[in-house]
């Protein structure tokens, strides 16, 4: 019989099927491999979404080294990192923790918080307890004074930090650990500096920062070369505002922190605009953004409509002198520079951003200090799933992982600073380490996380540092315009303190039922995670009260001296808002 | 007879093996019971009720104890209290009344009862609610629930800080927390919850000494391991600040700003308090130095002695 012309073609379906067996076969044949290999060895595996240069070789050398410290001891261990595009990375961790397959340790952040609770296990009790590591490699180097100390102290107090951002107040647990820090410096091209300005060195103050620029611009007008004095996007700029803001309104933070907590909260900084102590019209607070306007005009022309990424080309690329970023990009800088053609190639150097000095004609007079780093916590945090049969292992790979040696050698690969005490840098990125001599608070319009002020100050605060619209354009705007938003704003915090306590009720309830039914060898350490979850409580009952005698403090006060426009619309929006009177109770 | 009697062996012997078997039984289900609470309650931890309600429905068909019985039922009822979704408080209510009905005793007597006074105060029934929670506290003084069932009856009641509910809620508190034991930095119990409470009222009625005493007693029994850090170093900053600006008392202002540099040296706030202890002659150049604060160096700590570098 004759084949037909169909009968002809479908050779090509047969090679296609064959490709397909071959790529099933080769697929069953993976599965087979790692189940065997989880039959012989215990399996651990960590996700993350950091994708720098070095940080990959930095965990698999830690991974190789805690592998071989295993088997040493006759233990087969494995240890699988999973790297994952940040783009992707909340999808897939949601995914796999919600399906009951997540890795036995995750990078924590990017994901909600409520993940923590319900899909993490807490590792509260090892970080204080002692890192045994730490005593190993203490033996191992006995003239080594701070390694013997260390090996006494809790794990979480050998951290730079004291671990303290890896508790997390909602539910009173920690849930992690970090293997690194991380803070923003200006990256510069020294050979330009030296090229243009004479000298490779920094500037030393805020004054000397504008009148680097003002060279860089004017050389690269004479040679007519696209040269911008710093890169920047809109993401740098907030960090020029933040900080030029907030270093020239502290005195505003520490003396209007009514309750002397030391923090200038929300409701605080509300009351400071309301009585007419800070606020837009405040020098300090015009100074702030003066300031960082200055700064503004040495940027790339269109600079709002970049993306962060292209200011960092800009700068690699020799087309700008400096740039803020962060130790994160450090690796990268320096190996981007690396790879351009040798004549573009150029020394970087770091520094601190220039403060204002106190003898500074325009701002001096306003300046009280820099922001205070001591806060700054510890990142690149692990967290151990609640999935895992292997959470034991999780702990010793984090308690390897976070001894000062091993601590090094993971950072040194990455460039990043390091997390734990006595662990070396790259005398390089000294400039990065955390610093404690600064200042805290600073007066914005942040009221609330999102909130209607911020908002509205947003929409002022681009056309007024593109130079669209002046200082007192922008103030008046806001005078006009923020009465009422900031009575929503008011409402809001006010109402989030209500909304929150069903939660923190029930956080506490897990507590309540662990004291009473769990075991009397753990009764002691549930008392005091049930003393954390009421003070939590205790902190959004009472925040209701403390928002609301405060504004009936500022309204006396001004009753008594006088009600500004402001202050009327506030108290007009409010009232109608709430239909509050505040001498009755809600 | 000797067949009757085979027969009665044969009847003993069954009865017997039948009486272990019931015993090994009886024994499974306690444990297989126990498995289950303890399964409930570690998915009551992380929130995941519906799996939590599973574990304490399947206890009560494992011929539990009645006390593993009494417990899956408060389970139950704090599942219909909490959770937020799909619970039901009025049946959280008639769980609780059932199980005191029934005569629950010790600790979880005191956990049901305060639970129910809880959902009735929620419910609006404060008067039935501060009723229930006295009886707690007096009826068991030495557990942490009663301590837990007086701070929650101090919330309800709390209006304004200036309001006379206030005055009420907190001279109570005041009164009611004698009865329990005195609280240590091992066993704080929930006095450092209460003494902030009792401190905040003072402050904003202006009666500074009061407040401050009750910050102290704060800080003498919370430390970072039983309370969190940055509520350790807020109120060491908060009882130096009150004592600098409120009270004119320099030498308790310089004792806690030096506290809190170095117990809280991780606060924002540490250098400003370093600055405030160092000008108020509460810390020497060598205990500066031997902080060995990251940034500080010879320089800075020279002119922070000559008054070159001043807090704002």
């Amino acid at each position: 019989m004759k084949k037909s012309d169909g009968d002809k073609i479908a050779w090509p379906n047969y090679v296609g099927l064959g490709l397909l067996a071959v790529c099933y076969a080769g697929a069953l044949l993976n599965v087979c491999a790692i189940r065997r290999a989880e039959t012989d060895h215990e399996v651990i595996r960590l996700v993350h979404w950091q994708l720098e240069l070095g940080v990959r070789d930095g965990v698999d050398d830690l991974i190789r080294r805690f592998e071989e410290y295993q088997a040493a001891k006759g233990r087969k261990v494995r240890v699988v990192q999973i790297p994952m595009p940040e783009q992707s990375y909340v999808q897939y961790v949601t995914t796999q923790l919600i399906g009951g397959t997540a890795p036995d340790m995750i990078q924590l952040g990017k994901f909600p918080d409520e993940y923590l609770g319900r899909y993490f296990l807490p590792v509260s009790e090892a970080v204080q307890n002692l890192n045994p590591f730490l005593a190993a490699e203490a033996a191992a180097d006995p003239d080594n004074a701070l390694l013997a100390t260390l090996a006494q102290r809790p794990w979480m107090d050998t951290f730079t930090d004291g671990l303290r951002t890896m508790f997390y107040d909602r539910f009173q647990e920690y849930y992690g650990v970090g293997f690194s820090q991380f803070t923003i410096r200006m990256f510069y091209n020294r050979t330009l500096f030296e090229e243009v300005l004479g000298s490779p060195e920094p500037p030393a103050n805020y004054r000397e920062l504008l009148e680097a620029c003002r060279r860089i611009e004017e050389y690269a007008a004479q040679q007519n070369i696209t040269l911008h004095p710093i890169a920047s996007s809109r993401y740098q700029m907030e960090y020029f505002k933040g900080q030029y803001l907030s270093g020239l309104t502290r005195d505003v933070a520490i003396h209007y922190d009514t309750n002397l907590d030391g923090n200038f909260g929300g409701e605080e900084k509300m009351m400071a605009v309301l009585s007419g102590r800070s606020g837009p019209t405040d020098p300090r607070y015009r100074a702030g953004l003066e300031s960082a306007r200055r700064i503004a005009d040495y940027f790339p022309r269109g600079f709002m409509a970049l993306e962060r990424m292209d200011s960092a080309f800009a700068f690699v690329q020799g087309r700008a002198a400096m740039i803020t970023s962060g130790s994160w990009d450090a690796r990268s800088f320096m190996r981007q520079i690396e790879n351009q053609p040798p004549e573009r190639r150029f020394e970087v150097g770091i520094f601190e951003l220039p403060q204002i000095a106190p003898d500074d004609p325009e701002f001096g007079k306003y300046f009280d200090g820099p922001a205070s780093e001591a806060g700054t916590g510890t990142g690149f945090a692990f967290g151990i799933t609640r999935n895992t049969k292997n959470y034991d292992l999780c702990v010793e790979f984090l308690q390897f992982a976070t001894t000062p040696q091993n601590n090094s050698l993971l950072n040194d690969h990455a460039a990043w600073i390091p997390s734990v005490t006595g662990a070396r840098m790259d005398p390089v990125l000294e400039v990065f380490r955390p610093n404690f001599i600064g200042l805290w608070g600073g007066m914005d319009l942040r009221f609330v996380a999102r909130g209607r002020c911020e908002t509205l100050e947003s929409q002022v605060f681009w056309p007024y540092i593109s130079g669209e619209v002046s200082y007192d354009e922008y103030a008046a705007t806001l005078m006009e315009q923020l009465p009422p938003e900031m009575a929503q704003d008011f409402r809001r915090l006010y109402e989030s303190r209500d909304e929150a306590l069903p939660g923190l009720r029930t956080t506490r309830s897990t507590f309540l039922a662990a004291t009473v039914f769990g075991p009397q060898d753990e009764r002691i350490t549930n008392e005091q995670k049930l003393l954390r979850a009421c003070s939590s409580q205790a902190v959004y009952e009472r925040g209701k009260w403390d928002m609301r005698i405060m504004l009936k403090k500022t309204r006396e006060e001004l009753d008594k001296q006088g009600h500004t426009p402001f202050s009327t619309q506030f108290f007009n929006s409010l009232d109608r808002w709430y239909n509050m009177n505040l001498e009755e109770s809600l | 007879m000797r067949f009757i009697t085979g027969n009665n062996m044969i009847s003993k012997l069954s009865l017997r093996v039948f009486a272990v078997c019931c015993l090994f039984a009886a024994a499974a289900n306690a444990n297989d019971a126990a498995h289950e609470l303890a399964k409930g309650w570690e998915e009551y931890g992380f929130l995941a009720f519906d799996d939590a309600r599973v574990s304490f429905s399947r206890v009560q068909n494992l011929s539990p104890s009645v006390e593993q019985d009494q417990e899956a039922r408060i389970g139950l009822a704090m599942i219909q209290q909490f959770d937020e979704r799909r619970g039901n408080r009025q049946q959280a209510i008639s769980i609780y009344q059932q199980l005191l009905a029934e005569g629950i005793t010790a600790e979880p007597a005191a956990l049901a009862k305060s639970m129910l006074a809880e959902c009735l105060a929620l419910e609006g029934d404060l008067p039935q609610a501060i009723d229930i929670w006295d009886r707690v506290i007096a009826a068991h003084p030495d557990s942490i629930i009663a301590q837990d069932a007086l701070v929650q009856r101090t919330y309800f009641i709390m209006r304004d800080w200036d309001s006379a509910s206030t005055h009420k809620a907190i001279t109570e508190l005041n009164q009611l927390r004698t009865a329990f034991p005195s609280p240590t930095p091992e066993r704080p119990g929930l006095f450092p919850t209460m003494e902030a409470t009792i401190g905040n009222y003072y402050f904003w009625q202006r009666e500074y000494e009061a407040a401050r005493a009750a910050f102290m007693r704060y800080s003498d029994i919370a430390n970072t391991r039983n309370t969190s850090y940055g509520w350790v170093a807020g109120m060491l900053y908060r009882i130096a600040r009150m004592s600098d600006l409120l009270l004119d008392d320099p030498e308790t202002a310089g004792r806690y700003y030096k506290r809190m540099v170095v117990e809280t040296r991780n606060a924002a706030q540490s250098w400003y308090a370093l600055m405030q202890a160092v000008r108020l002659g509460a810390m020497d150049e060598d205990e500066v130095r031997a902080l060995m604060l990251p940034g500080l160096d010879d320089r800075t700590i020279e002119k922070l002695f000559q008054g070159e570098i001043q807090a704002p």
